[in-house]
């Protein structure tokens, strides 16, 4: 049995290769997508805050596997023609979507900056795009880090989606192991393991850069007093409620 | 109630609709008829291949789709006698110039996870193997290209959408070729039942006895809704060896 986990583990770690080169570049692009998304979305431009709109309502609406499987065999002959695989696929899909939830985040980021700001900014001479590069983004960028953290998360775990369309990802491959070994419910742990292997590390990283991007911004407590007195207080504001 | 897991239609074979829990083919007409002698209703349990094989070893359903044997699923399945015999081919574009399994080397390939012959295939082509969940799925993209062979048994040629495309070629697989054994090349087609249901496949043997005597099985055999020309190798009425 020990045997077999070791050499299914390493069957399965191909797989977590190819989930982890899906997931990072899916994400460096969908970051892109999304942060142009987010800008167009708070522009003075109507025609640019129509068509972010559009992407980010479109995109939202049409589930990961539905996307994959009509574009994937949908767009076939055309997707064969221009070379791309059903790898390149999969990143353009999960970028889409992912980009789509990103760019709502980014938003509510770029809008968290208050309009003084703004107007800080103009006052000083500087035109819209120079008030958003030396203003807005250094303020917006710190609390979107762990936004972005987060979004890496969903992205991993969303990309096993993609095993239908051929991509050697860790479920599919593990979905191969199965058929020839019939030891499901061992695979499937094996499986979860490594996602959790892969993943906790993320979400703890998230919840450290989350606090230390409060404290700088001063939304949340600087030091352990103040963590404890915050506790405190909101459990007396529970217990009067 | 008589639940079925299926994956997919594949004519002689089997067929699924167009009504929902509808079942035809040769192994539908064998489970219509099992399932009218003992006053039970057909419920099908439609999924992927491997979720087939699962459905039925964790009692989801009774039966599951016709599959191929080996020895390994028969530690966990009791196979019913056989439905059908299908040889394993290469579909490729006419275009392609196929002159054996090495043409092939560098070139995309599709098959369908699951099968007996994918352990092959996967050591021959490595990770170059695209694996699809389905046989139309790997079809499908024979069709549109983004494969340039596909891997399968021969009745697919049958079924949509290579639907006897007269753009497609079938080349035959020979003994050893992907390294495969010649013994299974060719391989017959069971329902399986799980390692708990021993009396069941029993059952579903004496009713395929019973079509045979009665003369019913020929009729199913004009009546399995594959085009005029479709070989079916109607194989002894034998079960493989079981190791339950």
């Amino acid at each position: 049995m020990l045997n077999d986990l070791g050499s299914w583990t390493a069957i399965l770690l191909g797989g977590l290769v190819v989930t982890i080169q899906l997931a990072a570049i899916s994400l460096v692009l969908s970051v892109l997508l999304s942060a142009t998304i987010a800008i167009m979305s708070i522009s003075p431009w109507r025609l640019l805050r129509i068509f972010a709109g559009l992407y980010v309502d479109i995109f939202r609406s049409i589930p990961i596997l539905a996307l994959a499987i009509s574009a994937y065999f949908g767009l076939g002959s055309t997707l064969a023609r221009l070379g791309i695989t059903s790898f390149g696929t999969a990143v353009g899909v999960l970028t889409l979507i992912e980009g789509a939830y990103l760019a709502e985040l980014y938003r509510g980021s770029l809008e968290s900056i208050r309009t003084p700001q703004w107007d800080a900014g103009a006052s000083l001479g500087l035109s819209w795009t120079s008030t958003l590069r030396h203003v807005i983004l250094p303020q917006a960028l710190p609390p979107a880090i762990p936004i972005t953290l987060n979004m890496t998360i969903a992205i991993i775990k969303d990309s096993s989606l993609v095993s239908l369309i051929a991509v050697n990802e860790i479920t599919n491959v593990a979905n191969q192991l199965i058929a020839v070994t019939f030891q499901p419910v061992e695979i499937y742990a094996l499986v979860a393991l490594l996602y959790l292997a892969l993943i906790l590390p993320l979400s703890q990283a998230s919840r450290v850069i989350e606090g230390y991007v409060a404290r700088r911004l001063g939304i949340g407590p600087r030091t352990e007093r103040e963590r404890a007195l915050r506790q405190l207080t909101s459990a007396s504001e529970l217990k009067v409620g | 109630m008589l639940t079925i897991a299926t994956y997919g239609s594949a004519v002689p074979l089997i067929t699924v609709g167009p009504g929902a829990n509808q079942i035809g083919g040769l192994s539908g007409a064998w489970a219509n008829a099992f399932a009218a002698d003992y006053g039970l209703q057909v419920k099908l349990l439609q999924t992927t291949f491997s979720s087939s094989l699962l459905a039925v070893q964790q009692g989801k359903a009774d039966i599951g789709a016709p599959v191929y044997y080996n020895p390994n699923r028969a530690k966990s399945y009791y196979y019913t006698y056989p439905v059908d015999i299908e040889s394993l081919v290469v579909f490729t574009n006419k275009s392609f110039s196929y002159s054996g399994p090495s043409s092939l080397t560098g070139h995309k390939v599709a098959t369908v996870t699951g099968y007996v012959w994918t352990p092959y295939f996967q050591k021959f082509f490595g990770s170059s193997l695209q694996l699809y969940s389905s046989a139309t799925d790997a079809a499908t993209a024979l069709k549109n290209g983004q494969a340039e062979a596909y891997l399968d048994a021969d009745i697919n040629y049958f079924n949509a959408p290579l639907s006897l495309s007269p753009d497609i070629a079938l080349h035959p697989v020979s003994a050893n070729d992907f390294g495969i054994p010649g013994g299974i090349i060719a391989n017959e087609s069971y329902w399986i039942v799980s390692c708990s249901e021993k009396e069941l496949a029993n059952e579903m043997n004496a009713e395929r006895d019973r079509l045979e005597a009665n003369g019913k099985w020929q009729t199913f055999l004009g009546q399995t809704g594959a085009p005029a020309g479709t070989p079916i190798k109607s194989p002894p009425l034998q079960s493989p060896a079981e190791f339950c």
